[in-house]
């Protein structure tokens, strides 16, 4: 008997467990094995899909319209507190410790919806190479000179990136240019509140 | 047979159980997409009801350079604050608070990030100061007096973007609590991307904004969640001061005008639209100057910086992107030039290929 077929079989014991059809030896064996997490958790969600589907107003979606709108309300306060606990002790200079836009990209890929609220990398739609000949392959290099590289070379294990997938990377010189760029276009043909939009959010600290 | 059986005391499910509560989690999870999508086609609905339909009444739609003029009058309103959310196309998303207030002739405003490492900009016209908590930096910079461009609001002023954007009205819809007008800005080509702007009805202030492509993708979007317009001064004002910063470093950002002709540079050929704004010597590294040149068709804006080729610091070549936003770097004129060249801009990437393809260097 492969593993897969196990897992199903012990699956469909705790459901009959949970929907009452199991008794004697049977009952008590599963119950033995209830300490084991993998089991107790499949227990507990099997009572909650039941729940579910005995009283459909628990699948109603608007409470969730309701949950999103409290979550809403309470989010800026909540994240300006935590904000400053996600790059501990940053050195006195002017910009974060290099492997802040790693951290920041983790908390993209990994919470998008609920913490939609991590600044963003670059995406890099293509590299022609090193520019310089002879100047290495950045992508190799650990100890890598320049902070930017340092976190591209950190971000290509950690978050694989499906073949058309833009790499997001954060590049602290090209942060800075973007902020002169910024400036420069600051008040746009659209007006001050645009020109806000567009510049403040996306910014990075390089500015 | 299912919803029988669901009904009933759910006994006798055993296995067959354990699948029907797989397909029940696939019914919730399509019926939340379904709620989503309700709400993009109810939006769908009411823009095309009400936008661009054949049966106009009213006065005559607003010209290019007309919404550009009320645009800008939005930024007079007395006050407003609110929490603007932006995000690209890619999912990524970041969002800020902002206090604004207009007295006379003086703009004051706060943005503050509610995203990333914590910073707050506070701007008096075109001094910008930039609180940075965490390196305890008060970073100063004076933007270009009067460099609003194109200042549509000054009588001959620039007409560029009148001549490579359309606009079309796309009626009413509410934005962040308050009424708000369409416009649909599209270019005429390839080369700029389009906007399309949710203009409030009294003041014109712009609490939504999209960039598409070409093909009417959202590439990028910026929206107030929440915004009050003229809430009480006070409560606006007192947010406006710059407390809290004693013994902070003070930086301060230097930049020079300077001529692009004077240091050398000219453009073989321009871009269709995009003139020269001015340019910049900044210095950004210890290295050397960079120079900064801004193009602008009038609503998109390119800037492109040259420095001294650096072999410790210029090893990535290629193009990025970030929302909207495009940036390309390359070593110029070749792969052993002297030069590194930067391109950003919110413009598609064959704009910023042209651009540099006509760079040259006069020694």
């Amino acid at each position: 008997m492969n593993p897969q077929t196990d897992i199903d079989s012990a699956r469909a014991n705790i459901s009959a467990l949970a929907d009452g059809e199991l008794g004697g030896d049977e009952a008590a064996r599963i119950l033995d094995a209830m300490d084991a997490g993998a089991t107790r958790e499949c227990w507990h969600l099997y009572h909650l899909i039941g729940d579910v589907l005995r009283a459909p107003d628990l699948g109603d979606a608007r409470h969730d319209v309701e949950f999103v709108s409290r979550l809403r309300g309470r989010l800026p306060p909540q994240v300006s507190v935590v904000a400053p606990a996600q790059v501990p002790d940053a050195p006195a200079a002017a910009r974060p410790a290099a492997n802040d836009g790693v951290f920041r990209w983790k908390m993209v890929a990994g919470l998008a919806s609920v913490a939609a609220v991590a600044a963003i990398g670059w995406g890099s739609l293509g590299s022609i190479g090193p520019a310089a000949p002879g100047g290495g392959p950045q992508m190799a290099s650990n100890t890598g000179p320049a902070p930017a590289n340092a976190v591209f070379a950190a971000a290509q294990p950690g978050a694989p990136a499906p073949a058309g997938t833009a790499v997001m990377l954060r590049d602290p010189e090209l942060d800075q240019l973007l902020a002169a760029h910024r400036q420069a276009a600051g008040v746009s043909a659209f007006g001050d509140s645009a020109a806000f939009m567009r510049a403040a959010a996306f910014e990075g600290p390089a500015r | 047979m299912a919803t029988a059986r669901e009904l009933g005391p759910l006994r006798g499910l055993a296995w067959s159980a354990v699948r029907r509560r797989r397909a029940l989690l696939r019914r919730l999870g399509s019926a939340a997409l379904l709620w989503c999508a309700g709400g993009v086609v109810g939006t769908a609905i009411a823009q095309g009801s009400f936008g661009g339909g054949a049966v106009s009444v009213g006065p005559q739609p607003r010209t290019v350079n007309e919404w550009l003029v009320r645009l800008q009058q939005g930024s007079n309103v007395p006050a407003f604050m609110g929490t603007f959310v932006v995000t690209a196309s890619s999912g990524a998303m970041a969002s800020a608070r902002i206090w604004h207030v207009c007295e006379g002739n003086t703009q004051l405003e706060r943005i503050d990030a509610l995203s990333g490492p914590p910073r707050s900009s506070f701007r008096r016209n075109d001094e910008v100061s930039l609180l940075l908590p965490e390196a305890h930096v008060v970073r100063t910079e004076q933007r270009e007096p009067g460099g609003r461009f194109p200042n549509l609001l000054r009588p001959g002023a620039d007409q560029t973007a009148a001549a490579f954007y359309t606009a079309r009205e796309e009626g009413p819809e509410r934005v962040a609590g308050q009424e708000t007008d369409i416009v649909w800005l599209k270019p005429v080509d390839a080369l700029r991307y389009g906007y399309r702007i949710w203009s409030e009805r009294r003041t014109g202030l712009v609490l939504k904004m999209q960039t598409l492509d070409d093909a009417g993708k959202v590439l990028e979007q910026s929206a107030f969640s929440e915004v009050q317009i003229n809430p009480p001064q006070p409560v606006v004002q007192a947010q406006l001061k710059i407390s809290g910063v004693e013994g902070w470093r003070s930086e301060r950002i230097e930049r020079q005008r300077t001529d692009a002709a004077q240091e050398g540079w000219r453009m073989q050929q321009g871009v269709p639209g995009f003139e020269p704004q001015g340019c910049w010597r900044r210095q950004m590294t210890a290295a050397g100057p960079t120079l900064q040149w801004v193009f602008s068709d009038g609503l998109a804006t390119v800037s492109m910086f040259i420095e001294p080729f650096d072999a410790k610091r210029h090893v990535r070549q290629g193009v990025s992107s970030l929302g909207a936003t495009h940036a390309m770097s390359h070593r110029w004129p070749d792969a052993r030039g002297a030069w590194w060249v930067t391109l950003i801009g919110e413009v598609p990437l064959p704009t910023l290929q042209r651009l540099l393809d006509n760079l040259r260097h006069d020694k």
